[in-house]
């Protein structure tokens, strides 16, 4: 096999002078400081008291007010979970400048802030920090602002967070308009006051602006731009902390706050939810990006995640308390495995970039003999994100199912709703086995298609390779001792769910069961059977090995052919190309075929090219016309400002005119 | 179950052909009951092959007495050539035999593979197929018929 057979790389990360690493190193610890105070924030406000705390002179006029509720709490311990690790891994990544300096000092300030905006206690503590969470995710997206690509993405970033922001706004002084203070316990019984229109219209925006952040469809779009550009411990943090916050807002202000509503919010939730991780899980099945690829599912996750919250709603709204509160367990049980999935995911394609110089799969190929630490560590994440029994989402997705499957006979939208979110599930989980597979299959196995094969030593133990080892842990733990985590998921749920609590507990030691509810899982006892058939094939081939003949070293069968080139292995595109067929009516794909012909006939054809682009319909139907019309309504004010002095003259005068007729 | 009476009232009405005589069996040192063959085409006019088709058919059913085709013959226990063997496929056809693994068997199909049936003169043509390797079981015939074929190949998986 020869090497023009490979690709050429380019490299993915563009020589930087390499900074003091005393720079590096504060960064580092002060992000790990931060991390650990969430993490003891977390801790001491899901099992103690709590703290209070009010900095009344920080923003004038209103000061900074923040207090631990138990939600709050918990949204603080997973941001704080991932930003530890996310630390440790910077302790290996930021080395030999792959940071630049503004990312360095901008990441312990955004683990601080992600923590900060769940214990907000008021609504100018919370607006500001989340504006401030925007600006800094904003920076470590442009980390390689001299990149067009990265600049593009920044700026549809931008757009579409700002875009949301107003939306909270905008919801927010709907609420409190009838709220004697702007504290978040006076906004609840100022939202009891609102009309019902009132509540709805405050319901849709605040869907709208946090939805913009949790990457539902249709505000999903930034999530794929955005998180190649960013460096992988910055996608990493925002993938999995970040759109959780914005979960978290859904949350606080259309459970908490306006506690609850009629059951169609639920529906509408269910609705956006199930079109999410569809649409997700079928444009993530057709990336060929690693990094594209995890944040499309990222995009699914939260879909699954909003079908968790608006089955709440729905059952909440329908007097099934019991089936309420186990979607809330779901809901508490898809955010955790998430944020240790997905984060694990990044960090291992930051790995991979750094090794080989690119993160896409069609270059990729034979990392599992390479890299063997960070392909065990994908190898958990194409587990745990592929919702198969012993992969962390599969508890969550369990429960959420479980609640729905033990609706008994309901009347109206509710009966038919039931059994279209299981379907969509069902959709979701099947195809999201197969990006998955397609994930690790082509990534990892196989050959390399590049020709990193040399220069890749092995793979050393240092601090990446250490906290992507936690992560795993992590998600090990949660997909075999669920019902060790049963008691904190029991009382997060508890907090959350809005309509009382049911009377029993969500768990027994080694099975994982659902009081009330017929269900229970036994993930240890699955975990030791597999453990132990592969301890017996393990023994079986040692023992067998004996017997043997020798191995002979041969070459490739290749149906009497020689020399097989890495290329010829399946790749992404091939691998994809059958889902991108079923489901053409949602990708559109974008092909070509291009045929050129020889002189002589023009049957006979010297040169085929093919082009395939991938891009997102909903991007190109939805957000292309609202840009061009923008740019339309710019031109036309364009006309208004020719550079003539004498009209911005006539101008100001009229403007003052015109102050001066309303004020008369 | 009127599906089982009939099978059983039916019976096998493929082809049974006499039963194998013991002398006649070649290469004990294979075994007996399976045989797994990766064709060859070295040269073929594709006669033998429409007739080699044919031997899996109901009517021969060839699989019956344990001989069927492998496309991989890393897994196989032999090589089933015919037709001459042509300058272009005498690598090919010297890596299939390097690709299977010990004991292997190699069976000439049809008179070109067996004695170039005239055609050795051609400027195309490298020779037949024991030139090239040690000939096991020759079918002659141009081209041999299904019940050749069939008989010829029961002597090699003794069935």
């Amino acid at each position: 096999m020869s090497n023009s057979d490979h690709l050429k790389l380019h490299s993915h990360t563009e020589a930087r002078p390499d900074r003091s690493s005393n720079a590096v190193i504060a960064s580092n610890f002060a992000s790990m400081a931060a991390a650990l105070a969430g993490l003891a924030a977390g801790i001491d406000g899901l099992w103690s008291r709590g703290l209070a705390f009010t900095a009344p002179g920080i923003i004038p006029p209103f000061g900074l007010a923040f207090h631990s509720s138990e939600l709050g709490s918990f949204f603080t311990m997973l941001v704080a979970v991932v930003s530890l690790c996310v630390a440790i891994y910077n302790f290996g990544y930021a080395k030999s400048g792959r940071l630049s300096p503004v990312s360095l000092v901008i990441f312990p300030l955004f683990i601080a802030t992600l923590e900060v905006i769940p214990l907000a206690n008021a609504i100018p503590s919370f607006l500001f920090f989340w504006e401030l969470m925007a600006l800094e995710s904003l920076a470590l997206v442009l980390d390689h602002h001299q990149r067009v690509s990265a600049q593009r993405a920044a700026l549809l970033y931008a757009i579409v967070t700002q875009f949301g922001f107003f939306s909270i706004l905008a919801a927010l002084a709907l609420i409190g308009s009838h709220s004697h203070g702007l504290g978040f316990s006076s906004l609840r019984a100022g939202a009891a006051a609102l009309t019902p229109s009132e509540r709805t219209l405050a319901f849709l925006l605040a869907l709208v602006g946090f939805g913009s952040k949790a990457g539902l469809v249709p505000l999903h779009a930034w999530l794929p731009k955005a998180h190649p550009e960013a460096p992988a411990p910055a996608s990493a943090l925002m993938s999995t902390a970040m759109v959780s916050l914005g979960i978290y807002g859904l949350i606080k202000f259309g459970l908490i706050v306006l506690a609850g509503g009629p059951a169609w919010w639920g529906l509408l939730l269910l609705g956006i939810g199930a079109v999410s991780s569809v649409y997700g899980v079928i444009e993530s099945s057709v990336s060929s990006d690693l990094k594209v690829l995890l944040a499309y599912s990222t995009t699914e996750n939260m879909g699954l995640v909003a079908m968790a919250a608006g089955t709440d709603l729905v059952m909440a709204a329908t007097h099934h308390i019991e089936l309420a509160f186990a979607a809330t367990l779901a809901m508490v049980f898809l955010l955790g495995s998430h944020a240790v999935f997905k984060g694990l995911g990044f960090l291992a394609a930051g790995v991979i970039a750094n090794g080989t110089g690119t993160t896409d799969l069609n270059a990729l190929g034979g990392l599992n003999k390479r890299m063997r630490l960070t392909s065990a560590a994908f190898g958990v994440v194409a587990l745990s994100a592929s919702c198969l029994p012993l992969g962390a989402a599969f508890i969550g997705e369990w429960i959420l199912l479980q609640s729905l499957i033990h609706l008994g006979p309901a009347g109206g939208v509710v009966a038919l709703a039931a059994p279209l979110t299981i379907g969509a599930i069902a959709l979701t989980s099947g195809i999201g086995l197969l990006t998955m597979v397609k994930a690790f299959g082509i990534g990892f196995l196989g050959k390399a298609r590049s020709n990193y094969g040399d220069d890749l030593g092995a793979e050393r133990v240092g601090p990446m390779q250490w906290s992507m080892g936690l992560l795993a842990a992590a998600n090990l733990a949660i997909a075999i001792f669920p019902a060790a985590l049963a008691p904190l998921a029991t009382h997060v749920a508890s907090v959350l769910i809005s309509v009382g609590e049911p009377s029993g507990h969500a768990s027994v030691t080694s099975q994982f069961a659902l009081f009330g509810l017929g269900g229970a899982i036994f993930p240890l006892a699955s975990a030791a059977v597999l453990a132990g058939a592969i301890l017996a094939i393990a023994i079986a081939v040692r023992f067998n090995a004996r017997s043997a003949p020798p191995r002979i070293p041969a070459e490739l069968w290749a149906c009497g052919a020689r020399g097989l080139s890495p290329a010829m292995q399946h790749n992404a595109s091939s691998f994809a190309e059958p889902l991108q067929r079923v489901f053409s009516d949602v990708l559109r794909p974008k092909t070509d075929v291009e045929t050129e012909t020889f002189e002589e006939s023009r049957l006979i054809i010297s040169r085929v090219e093919f082009h395939s682009a991938q891009h997102d319909s909903i991007e190109t139907a939805l957000y292309e016309p609202i840009s061009s019309a923008v740019s339309n309504l710019g031109r036309l004010a364009r006309l208004a400002h020719n550079g003539s002095l004498g009209r911005y003259l006539a101008f100001g005068a009229f403007g003052l005119l015109v102050v001066l007729v309303v004020l008369h | 179950m009127g599906l089982v009476k009939r099978i059983t009232r039916l019976g096998r009405i493929t082809q049974t052909q006499p039963p194998l005589d013991p002398a006649t069996t070649l290469r004990s040192d294979l075994r007996s009951g399976s045989l797994l063959l990766r064709h060859v085409d070295a040269g073929s006019c594709n006669g033998c092959e429409i007739e080699l088709s044919g031997c899996f058919s109901p009517k021969y059913d060839l699989e019956s007495y344990g001989i069927s085709l492998t496309a991989s013959p890393r897994h196989g226990d032999g090589l089933l050539v015919t037709g001459v063997v042509t300058r272009n496929m005498q690598k090919p056809l010297m890596d299939a035999w390097a690709a299977t693994p010990e004991p292997k068997v190699v069976i000439a199909v049809g008179d070109c593979a067996i004695d170039c049936n005239g055609l050795r003169a051609g400027y195309g043509v490298a020779g037949t197929v024991s030139d090239h390797l040690a000939v096991d079981l020759e079918i002659p015939g141009c081209p041999p018929t299904p019940s050749e074929i069939v008989a010829a190949l029961r002597r090699v998986s003794k069935r």
